[in-house]
């Protein structure tokens, strides 16, 4: 490890905690206030109301809000759909593309519906920029929006009392899309074009090399995906390889930026609930047990990458840090970033549920692989992407209390609310889902021809590339670990069927426990209350988190990375 | 063709269930609602 290293990442942190306080408060304006915070946009806002015939003074039950937004993204994936199967009818196609394949479509449809982004194609080989402008890049607005909408409904099933509404989906839809998420993705695309990110609706240039070969550069409407792919824990990128590429991520301070992106609103949302609740601390609370937790994943996968690859000193490869080189594993990574910029990059983006990658994870050392993996099984609780995150730190405050209250002999409160057992056999099935959905599907494509005769590795390791792959569907992450070919219809279909438990069977108990929240008394607090405004709780809160995610996959990552880490630390590869 | 109404059926089927999940929900809800299910 270097001085630099470490100082690119507590730099990194400072700025995340800089802006948590502003982004919060904005965001708490945003979803609470009756007027516009930005006022250009409000004809916009009403306007849209109207074409839509919405009452935004109109609140819904949480039955109504989860099946208008269950509506709205089956419509999203039929639009999706369409547009990838009818590409090479459609306009802004200079690469001629053809229409994708049908179990594709449906995969990548479903991938981006879901804020998910997982990718089993290559953007710039197989999409159209009308596809990409028109399908990927709004879809990439509005899954997030609609992650933002849910967590907003959860923070004001917490602090209502006595109501039985939960917002209008509609309402935070806009609402998100307008004033968070288009203001900064305007600022966000033109900062990546200045620093070389290209923004064009012309054709891929060719070029020839200094021996004498044509080289195809594809080109594209680049800066305006990149920005959202980024901001919305969606982390689709525009190129196959992501922000590895020079032209999603050219430079050393775009990397910086893009993790702030990734992390900030998701970060800041962490404020708004503070404020929602009216206190602040209950907010910093949560922001310092994700902050806890991230913490440790970066140091370990820093930690491991740096050290290098005990199998290459018998070959004599320098990995020492030296003047001409930063030292450590290199493998899979790009020099203009090294191994910090690379290792907190995929903290940020396993932690966050972004899945955008700078360096290629099937190269990180196992021990960083498991982390990686962890980040992810803890089911976004760690920042998570923008709303999801917010939403999953809750439930297992919920079941935090819940634990407490156990241990204590007393009725679970949080925030005023006396959790009884709806709220919490509700909150385990959103919790459950995830581990389910991912164990199920990474036994089953272990044991079947379709399923594992696609692995680029045997062993362990190969065992890893599919538990990566279910996990990072079900996640929502949607970063791939390499060394599996899934663009078969086994996979395709497997995995977008993780993708969608991953996500509604998760957002529909959300919402049914903010609907059932909301209808709660307020119970004072009393002298069995247990604070959850202290870093008493932040400790429980970890420890519930760890417990959950570990109990249900320790034995899946023992068969994987932590098999490889004691067979690859003697020097078995596989 | 073929393939589009079969992935576009898995589509709407996965639909319907989680409109029925929803429902479940909103079931399990009530019933445990009930003062006598929380033992009051």
């Amino acid at each position: 490890v270097t001085s630099q290293g470490w100082l690119l990442i507590i730099i990194f942190a400072a700025l995340t905690g800089l802006l948590v306080k502003p982004l919060g408060g904005y965001m708490a304006a945003v979803f609470t206030g009756p007027a516009a915070p930005l006022r250009p946009l409000g004809p916009l806002e009403r306007g849209l109301y109207r074409l839509a015939g919405v009452d935004p003074a109109v609140e819904q039950g949480w039955l109504a809000y989860a099946l208008a937004l269950l509506a709205f993204h089956l419509a999203g994936i039929l639009v999706l759909y369409a547009l990838q199967r009818l590409q090479g009818f459609l306009p802004l196609n200079p690469s001629g593309f053809d229409a994708v394949s049908p179990d594709l479509a449906l995969n990548t449809a479903v991938s981006f519906v879901t804020n998910t982004s997982w990718q089993s194609y290559g953007g710039e080989t197989t999409l159209s920029y009308f596809v990409q402008m028109t399908g990927i890049t709004v879809q990439s607005f509005l899954s997030v929006a609609s992650g933002i909408a849910v967590a907003m409904a959860l923070v004001r099933g917490l602090a209502r009392h006595g109501g039985a509404t939960i917002g209008n989906f509609w309402v935070d839809m806009t609402r998100g899309t307008l004033y968070v998420l288009l203001p900064i993705a305007i600022i966000a695309a033109v900062f990546l074009i200045w620093q070389g990110v290209p923004q064009t609706l012309g054709g891929a240039v060719e070029a020839s090399t200094l021996d004498g070969a044509k080289q195809v550069i594809s080109l594209g409407p680049v800066a305006s995906q990149e920005v959202i792919k980024l901001m919305s824990g969606d982390g689709g990128g525009f190129f196959n390889v992501n922000s590895a590429h020079p032209f999603e991520n050219p430079t050393a301070l775009t990397n910086l930026v893009e993790m702030l992106l990734i992390f900030v609103i998701g970060a800041a949302l962490t404020n708004t609930f503070g404020r929602m609740v009216g206190d602040a601390r209950q907010g910093w609370v949560l922001l310092g047990a994700m902050a806890a937790m991230f913490a440790a994943g970066v140091v370990v996968i820093y930690a491991a990458e740096a050290r290098g690859n005990p199998n290459f000193v018998p070959l004599h490869i320098d990995q020492a840090v030296g003047g001409a080189q930063g030292g450590g594993n290199m493998e899979g990574k790009e020099v203009r970033f090294g191994i910090a910029g690379s290792s907190l990059f995929a903290t940020v983006a396993t932690a966050s549920s972004d899945g955008a990658v700078d360096a290629m994870l099937d190269s990180y050392n196992p021990l960083s692989g498991f982390v990686l993996m962890a980040n992810m099984m803890v089911d976004e609780a760690i920042i998570g992407a923008p709303g999801s995150g917010l939403f999953s730190i809750l439930l297992f405050a919920i079941v935090a209390v819940f634990v407490a209250g156990l241990m204590v002999g007393r009725t679970p409160e949080y925030l005023g609310n006396k959790i009884h057992a709806a709220e919490v056999k509700i909150t385990m099935l959103a919790l459950l889902a995830v581990p389910a959905a991912i164990l199920a599907l990474t036994a089953i494509a272990a044991v079947v021809p379709a399923g594992f005769s696609e692995l680029g590795n045997n062993g362990p390791h190969g065992f890893s590339e599919l538990l990566y792959a279910y996990t990072s569907a079900t996640a929502t992450n949607g970063s791939a670990f390499a060394g599996l070919s899934a663009n078969t219809p086994f996979f395709n279909l497997t995995l977008a069927l993780a993708m969608f438990i991953g996500r509604f069977m998760v957002i529909i108990p959300v919402l049914a426990v903010a609907g059932s929240l909301a209808t709660k008394r307020l119970v004072p607090a009393s002298a069995g209350t247990l604070p959850t405004d202290s870093l008493q709780f932040a400790g429980l809160l970890i420890g519930t988190v760890l417990i959950v995610g570990g109990l249900a996959f320790f034995p899946a990552l023992a068969l994987g990375p932590l098999a490889e880490h004691f067979a690859w630390s003697v020097g078995a590869l596989y | 063709m073929i393939l589009d109404i079969v992935m576009l059926a898995l589509v709407v089927a996965a639909w319907v269930g989680a409109a029925a999940y929803a429902g479940a929900c909103d079931r399990l809800m009530h019933t445990e609602q009930r003062p006598e299910a929380n033992g009051q």
